[in-house]
């Protein structure tokens, strides 16, 4: 059965990593396992947020594909089974679940070709996961460099902000008719804001989160009769991958 | 790739550490069955099949991975003389004997004894060896020189052992090669220490296969403002890619 590839998007700064790191944990604990954890953003929101600290990124993974292209042509047919090697190298595995950190690049340039080698062998890495869910870079970037592609989800979390709701309009119109689209409303305000399409899940302000985060500790640790993770199961039935009244 | 003084002389070296280790090696004696026998058992194919991908929590053992030593190697020759055909010398425990769930280091050397005048294509002969996706319950990651596998439990539970691996890696040999007459096997478990004896032998198969050779096309920081592929002095390394993207599955 092939996993079920969620991106969490939306502009910077709305809670994509808290959707992404709440989404994750609840669908361990439902038993949706084994989950792969993502952290698509260079500057590293996931994996800081479980206070993990991957020693091998997608980054430096890019980085090596580079440089083995500039190589003669023993190294470049080498390089696709090279890439497998050090991706699951890079895959942090811990059971149940397992992250992978996108990292920084120090190579300058597009190379789309290059990314599309990578998201093959990633999509490979992936086959045996039962969820991938994926805290996508700020902005639209992402989703125009088709880095989310072969997504099954696209959750766009925003909040009470008019970029945020720029921002929803258009990944709506990015995304096109293959995923399915849903919206995660943060920090909301209840009677006052008007999101449409109307959200699925409406995470409340939560200042325990603000105080996890600030002092590095994994967001896991939240108390769990804290709000938001009601709201993370609700996004997780939405998402059609848990079941019942929780 | 065929034969040389110097490969011989590398097929005598490994023949050597066999003997420097004789205490300690095995040579379990399986009589090589055929293909469809041993694919009825296993699941073996001598094409790749699909892409398996074992987690952690499936792990039996894991041969070679990053944090130990890893060797491995292909030798040919066309000496009769120096293959001992479907041979194993196992040097170190076997997958029964391995605690379940630990990494352990991985030597392995296959030698070929190839007909003379025979034609396979290099890579591919050399890129065999790491059996990826052939063999249901034993996955391979590889860096030239070097793999990394993981056995499942499954897959062990069913028998799987190091005399199933030595048997699937002549299997495939004679299956897809037809330049291949015979071959012998030395997979090595032991030590670190013992397995990096093997990484000479291995460098110096590299060098008499050219695989040492790199050409380097030079490298320079880029700007990428005006986005246009056709101006972009990477342009190389994007075709490159764009050529190993179509190859696609075609990589053995």
């Amino acid at each position: 059965m092939k996993p079920k590839i969620i991106a969490v998007c939306g502009k910077g700064g709305v809670g994509k990593t808290v959707v992404s790191a709440l989404l994750g944990k609840v669908l361990i604990d439902e038993g949706v396992t084994p989950v792969l954890l993502v952290d698509a953003d260079p500057v590293a929101g996931l994996v800081t947020a479980l206070e993990a600290s991957p020693r091998l990124t997608l980054g430096h993974l890019r980085d090596e594909a580079i440089s083995t292209l500039r190589q003669g042509e023993e190294e470049k047919r080498s390089l696709p089974t090279r890439l497998d090697y050090r991706l699951l190298e890079a895959l942090e595995d811990r059971g149940a679940y397992s992250l992978l950190a996108m990292g920084r690049s120090a190579s300058k340039g597009c190379f789309c070709p290059v990314h599309a080698l990578l998201r093959r062998a990633v999509k490979t890495l992936a086959a045996p996961f039962r969820a991938v869910v994926i805290d996508a870079e700020a902005g639209v970037e992402q989703i125009q460099r088709e880095v989310t592609s072969h997504v099954s989800h696209v959750v766009v979390v925003v909040d009470s902000s008019k970029r945020a709701l720029d921002a929803l309009e258009l990944i709506e119109q990015m995304v096109g008719p293959g995923p399915s689209l849903h919206v995660v409303q943060n920090r909301g305000r209840p009677g006052r804001d008007h999101v449409s399409p109307e959200p699925c899940a409406c995470f409340p302000e939560d200042s325990a989160l603000g105080d996890l985060d600030a002092a590095g500790t994994t967001l896991w640790s939240l108390d769990p009769e804290r709000p938001v993770w009601k709201e993370a199961r609700r996004l997780a039935r939405a998402l059609d991958l848990v079941r019942g009244d929780h | 790739m065929g034969s040389t003084p110097e490969m011989t002389e590398l097929v005598l070296q490994a023949r050597s550490f066999e003997q420097r280790h004789a205490a300690t090696a095995t040579f379990p004696a399986a009589p090589l069955p055929t293909v469809a026998a041993f694919a009825k058992r296993t699941g073996f194919s001598p094409e790749k099949q699909g892409t398996q991908v074992i987690l952690r929590e499936q792990v039996a053992c894991e041969l070679g991975h990053p944090t130990t030593q890893s060797v491995c190697t292909v030798l040919t020759t066309t000496d009769p003389g120096l293959v001992r055909s479907g041979a194993l010398c196992l040097v170190g425990p076997d997958l029964a004997e391995i605690p379940m769930g630990t990494k352990v280091p991985f030597g392995q050397v296959i030698t070929l004894l190839i007909r003379e005048g025979g034609s396979a294509d290099p890579f591919d002969l050399e890129t065999t060896q790491y059996l990826i996706d052939r063999l249901p319950g034993y996955m391979v990651r590889s860096l030239p020189g070097r793999l990394w596998a993981r056995v499942s439990k499954e897959a062990r539970h069913a028998g799987f052992s190091l005399v199933t691996l030595a048997q699937a890696l002549m299997l495939v040999y004679a299956s897809r090669f037809s330049s291949v007459l015979a071959s012998e096997v030395l997979l090595v478990t032991a030590s670190d220490d013992i397995v990096s004896e093997l990484a000479p032998l291995a460098m110096a198969a590299d060098v008499l296969r050219g695989t040492h050779k790199k050409v380097t096309l030079g490298a320079a920081d880029i700007e990428c403002a005006e986005q246009s592929c056709e101006t972009c002095v990477e342009k190389p390394v994007c075709d490159s890619a764009r050529e190993l993207l179509k190859q696609g599955s075609n990589r053995t």
